[in-house]
């Protein structure tokens, strides 16, 4: 039986997932489609098991968490500077169905430890000319007043 | 005015980017705290900017600059509502500070109190003569004069690699730069992408909409594949023909540092030291709110100090003392950056570029001799013949780019996203995601139209970051949720009544899609 639609959009599953920084991935989905309803008709008397696939293209492999809600958000670790998939997935024992996929997202590579704030140029790209040098302004060095930024 | 350095000439490509989230509310016809940003913005930073300009060009110093005046910050600097209020403010402490020079005549705080006396006096008789109440105007005279090239920039300051969709990214883009078009009457050649976000897929999009050039911080041009071999020297053209240029971490650090940055010197002016706190609550009554709330106003009397320590009691800001020292910074500053170029034309046989991107409102606002040092900064590069002021756009043609695709990367704490998404803001974006889905659904126009402007103004990047730096934290968040309200009433057929203060009343729904 086909169902309208409601015009507000829901009933759309989602999954979406923004790199934070070369060590985590923040993902956030919600499963209140169609398609899920379809899945759980398609086994019908068995628990299916919202799952969440992590595939790690540069290395070739992959995870699997247990969803524990149809409408959440966590925080994945990842590998600085490698390319991912996530998939949002029903599994009924070894069977399992797509939902939704996100296009794949590539994880920003690790910068120096010392970060943005004192950024040197970093000694490995050997770019010559670029150190750092630098003399201290008249009045002696002090601490700014405000954080950079907005 | 133009002068294109040549390619074995260093260039100082100085950006300033002039923002402020829009903090429109018509509906508190009195003090507004928020909305104060806009009015000690104007006094204490763009008039300032201005005036400097003006004075520049009446003496006849060659300047050239980058500037980008955010699409909010157009819209609420060309609003009736809050000229008028500008203006109020403006008269307000004009009264204050000329209350303040009788309260000080003889006393230890007499020559700060003369100072701002007659800072306000000029402040505001420029934005009410010259200036005529529209400093957007005025920005456009000073590109016309051929001292700033302007930027465009996002609508309302959304980091476009944290918007969900193609669609959304794209109408923050087209949104900005009609905006643009609307304001100043032409499609800007650069753009500045809020907080330096940059993510490789907006090459693309960037190039699509005819920019030429844009800005990332450091380690986006380090980081690029290949890896360019003049670093953050050059401009670095991408696979698409944008220029971009990466931020340099010398005269960054010499500005922006909390170790040895400019601003922080003992002699300058303390920030957080306000009239509005120290004084007697009694004779500041009529400045401040009918409840009696305490708040900033502009008039600070102290001195850095010692910032090391903060038991050590501040002293008496001495103007005298801060103008020798601002004095002496720009020389420093400029010494610093002839030598740099000195070094690295060197080290690589060619004269660099030195791209020093700055939010604006640090230069007045938070750092009150900020507009002294950079009148200090463009007057003596004026007479260094080893360095030229210039603009981004004169950089690109004279000199092989270099080639490569820049990495993802912001500006922010980090260097990536920590500053936008973490535990106190995630749960903004599945809220601003859904939205932008639901969006796509809604074909009523004028419900689109709607919809689509309380969802940019929603996606702000101010939000998350004024509530991870704690300094807004309630009104940015009561700002994003009465956002997405008005995007729930709009989609489900309830729009609110629209206002004569709406922001982009030329945002037409065909932008999203």
């Amino acid at each position: 039986v086909k169902r309208i639609v409601p015009p507000t959009g829901a009933g759309k599953d989602s999954i979406t997932a923004m790199p934070r920084g070369p060590q985590s991935v923040y993902i956030h989905w919600r499963l209140d489609g169609l398609r899920c309803d379809d899945i759980e008709g398609e086994f019908p008397g068995e628990t299916v098991q919202w799952v969440l696939r992590s595939l790690d293209m540069t290395a070739d492999t992959n995870s699997t968490l247990d969803l524990p809600n149809r409408v959440g958000s966590m925080y994945l670790a990842v590998e600085p500077g490698h390319t991912y998939g996530f998939e949002i997935a029903g599994q009924v024992g070894v069977r399992w169905r797509t939902v939704c996929t996100t296009p794949p997202i590539e994880v920003p590579r690790a910068r120096p430890a010392d970060a943005r704030a004192d950024a040197a140029v970093p000694p490995e790209l050997d770019v010559p000319g670029l150190q750092f040098e630098t003399t201290p302004p008249p009045g002696g060095a002090s601490e700014a007043l405000m954080e950079h930024d907005a | 005015m133009k002068q294109q350095p040549s390619a074995n000439e260093a260039a100082l490509s100085i950006v300033l980017h002039c923002h402020l989230p829009w903090v429109c509310h018509p509906e508190h016809d009195g003090f507004f705290l928020e909305e104060d940003w806009l009015h000690e913005a104007v006094a204490e930073t763009y008039v300032p900017l201005l005036m400097m300009l003006d004075h520049l060009a009446a003496d006849r110093v060659p300047c050239r600059l980058n500037v980008s005046v955010s699409p909010t910050l157009c819209e609420m600097l060309r609003s009736d509502l809050l000229r008028a209020r500008t203006l109020r403010y403006l008269e307000r402490n004009a009264a204050l500070a000329c209350s303040e020079v009788q309260r000080h005549a003889g006393k230890v705080h007499g020559t700060a109190a003369r100072m701002y006396a007659a800072h306000y006096e000029r402040v505001l008789t420029a934005y009410t003569g010259r200036y005529g109440g529209d400093l957007v105007a005025a920005f456009g005279a000073a590109a016309a004069r051929g001292q700033i090239v302007l930027l465009g920039s996002t609508a309302t300051h959304a980091l476009l690699p944290l918007v969900g969709s193609d669609a959304c990214r794209r109408a923050q883009v087209d949104v900005g730069l009609a905006n643009f078009a609307k304001h100043f009457g032409y499609v800007p050649d650069g753009f500045w992408l809020p907080e330096c976000a940059w993510r490789p897929d907006l090459d693309a999009l960037l190039a699509e909409r005819g920019i030429h050039y844009t800005f990332v911080d450091t380690h986006g041009v380090l980081l690029a594949a290949p890896r360019p071999p003049l670093g953050v020297f050059a401009p670095l053209s991408t696979p698409a023909g944008l220029a971009v240029f990466g931020r340099d971490v010398e005269s960054s650090h010499q500005v922006w540092s909390a170790a040895e940055g400019y601003p922080g010197d003992a002699v300058y002016r303390e920030f957080h030291r306000d009239l509005g706190y120290d004084g007697d609550l009694y004779y500041l009554r009529p400045w401040l709110p009918p409840d009696g709330a305490r708040r900033p106003l502009g008039i600070k009397y102290h001195r850095v100090t010692d910032r090391n320590d903060p038991r050590v009691p501040k002293q008496p800001y001495d103007p005298a003392r801060a103008a020798a020292r601002v004095a002496e910074h720009a020389e420093h500053f400029v010494r610093s950056r002839v030598e740099q170029a000195e070094r690295i034309a060197a080290a690589t046989g060619r004269a660099p570029v030195i791209t020093a991107p700055y939010d604006a409102e640090l230069f007045g606002h938070w750092w009150w001799e900020g507009p002294a040092f950079l009148d200090g900064v463009i007057r003596r590069v004026a007479a260094e013949p080893a360095l030229r002021l210039a603009s981004a756009s004169d950089c690109i043609a004279p000199r092989p780019l270099q080639t490569g695709m820049p990495a993802e990367s912001t500006w922010g704490d980090g260097g990536y996203y920590d500053v936008w998404v973490n535990g106190a803001t995630d749960w903004m974006y599945p809220m601003l995601h859904d939205a932008e889905r639901r969006l796509a659904d809604v074909s009523d126009g004028e419900a689109r139209k709607t919809a689509l402007r309380q969802l940019l103004l929603a996606a702000a990047g101010d939000w998350p970051f004024l509530i991870r730096t704690g300094s807004a934290r309630a009104y940015a968040e009561r700002r994003f949720r009465e956002h997405m309200a008005a995007f729930e009433s709009a989609v489900s057929g309830e729009p609110p009544a629209p206002s004569p203060h709406d922001p982009f009343p030329e945002l037409d729904g065909c932008a999203f899609g």
